[in-house]
This record gives structure tokens, sequence and C-alpha cells, in this order.
């Protein structure tokens, strides 16, 4: 049969695919039940936000408040977070010195 | 007196609060408590006007309130119903006349259950959920 067996269990493509397969029926069945007759219009298929039109540009979720709050501390962090590896690799030695500088000190 | 073995499917709810003294709203509150407890007839506050079967309204509508209130209204699937809790929703009540409004809730949208009282006692909100919850049902049988 495919599939890994170690010491601690087994899996198979197998199993997997006949879990999603069954998974995808139930989902289809559930939605067959909804009601066929269901309008969009009036916003139904929008963000409930309060009863306020969600912002059109910008708008990041339910934590949409929370961005706004600390949208200064975001900007600045994100400016941080580049994605180069290189730049986590410079934080990362600067982080370590520092540490090993306070041990130092302190060892003195 | 209704029996709750009549109760094949559950009447969820929002709530939304037009403006308030917040003495309606505590009312809607102490009926989900353990003592009222409306969820043993399969009633649920939900978390958003697309959950629910029925809106549950307090407050007269100030003019602030009204496009936000429109826009629930329009959010709540068909088929839908309106439950107007307390007497400012009703008519105004205490605030009635006031420059600030545009309510009554009926002069906004249609309603469906008026619950009387400033504030209604849990008991009658009971009462205007089971209204509600047969309008509904006749509705869906016709259907
Ligand atoms: S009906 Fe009475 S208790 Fe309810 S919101 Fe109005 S003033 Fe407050």
């Amino acid at each position: 049969m495919i599939g890994l067996e170690t010491g601690y269990g087994n899996w198979s493509p197998i199993i997997w695919l006949v879990s999603l397969i069954v998974i995808a029926v139930l989902i289809l069945f559930l939605r067959s039940l909804g009601k066929k007759d269901y309008k969009k219009e009036g916003g139904k298929d929008e963000e409930f936000f309060s009863g306020n039109e969600p912002p059109e540009e910008g708008f990041r979720g339910d934590y949409w408040g929370f961005f706004e709050v600390f949208e200064r501390y975001y900007k600045y962090m994100e400016k941080m977070h580049s994605g180069l590896i290189n730049d986590y690799m410079l934080w990362f030695l600067v982080v370590l010195a520092l540490i090993v500088f306070a041990l130092l000190v302190r060892s003195i | 007196m209704m029996n709750q073995e009549e109760i094949k499917k559950s009447l969820w709810v929002f709530h939304l609060n037009t403006g308030s003294c917040n003495g309606c709203d505590i009312e809607i509150v102490a009926s989900s408590n353990p003592r009222y407890d409306i969820e043993r007839f399969g009633t649920k506050i939900v978390g958003t006007p697309r959950h629910a079967d029925a809106l549950l309204i307090t407050g007269p509508v100030t003019r602030e309130m009204e496009k936000k209130a429109k826009r629930v209204y329009e959010q709540v699937p068909e088929p839908k119903l309106v439950i107007s809790v307390g007497n400012c929703g009703n008519t105004g009540g205490v605030f009635y006349e006031s420059y600030n409004l545009e309510g009554p809730i009926d002069k906004v949208f249609p309603v469906d259950v008026y619950v009387p009282g400033c504030p209604p006692r849990p008991e009658a909100i009971i009462d205007g959920l089971k209204e509600a919850w047969k309008i509904l049902e006749g509705e869906e049988d016709e259907g």
C-alpha cells in the first residue's frame, strides 16, 4: 500500500483523498439545503460593519479599528519587516551583539 | 400558551440599539440570562444581521442611526421580521417630538411586533418573540 508507516502512526494518501471527498460531499449537501431564493442586494453580501458601509480602500477585516489606532506603529514596524533574509540576519546579529555586550559588561 | 415541543425551528435575533436609554437593552440581556433563558425556546442573539431571522430593535431611531438602521435591516435575509422593544421604538416614548428623531421605528421600516413597556419586562419580550415566531412560521407554511 502507498503510504508511510512509522513507529508513531501511518499516513496514506488514499485515506486523505477519501476523507476530502467525504468532506466535499458533506459541504455540498449542506449548501444544497440553503435557500435558493436568497437575494444579495442591499449589502447582504458585504461585511457587517455595524450598519456602516465598509470602507472601499484599506479595509483590513475585523481588526480595522486596531490597525487604525496603531497605524503609526504599524507603518514603523512594516519598514523593519522588509522580507529580505539579509535584513533579518542583520537584526539577528545586532541583537546577538547587544546581548553578548550586556553579558560581558555584567561579568566585568 | 405555546408548548416547547411545538417549536420546530429556532428564531435567531439580532439586537440593534437605535438610540435607547439602555433600559430596554438591559431587559433583553436579562431575558437571555438563566432566569428567563430565551435559549430554551431556541432563540439566540446573534452577532450579525446576516445570521438573523428577526431584528430586536430598541430606541426611537435617532437621526444619526437612521441610515445605519436601514442598512442593518437590509442585511437581514428574507423572510425577516422586526420586533420593536419598548415604548421609544413603538411611539417615540419619552423622546416623542424630539428634534433629533427620525423614528419611531415604523416610520423607518415596517415593524411586525410591538412590545410595549418602558422598559418591557423579559416576559413581555419573550411574548414578542413568540408572536414573531408565529408570524414567521405562518409565512413559511404558506410559502
Ligand atoms: S422604552 Fe424606556 S427603557 Fe426603553 S429605551 Fe425607551 S426610555 Fe429607555
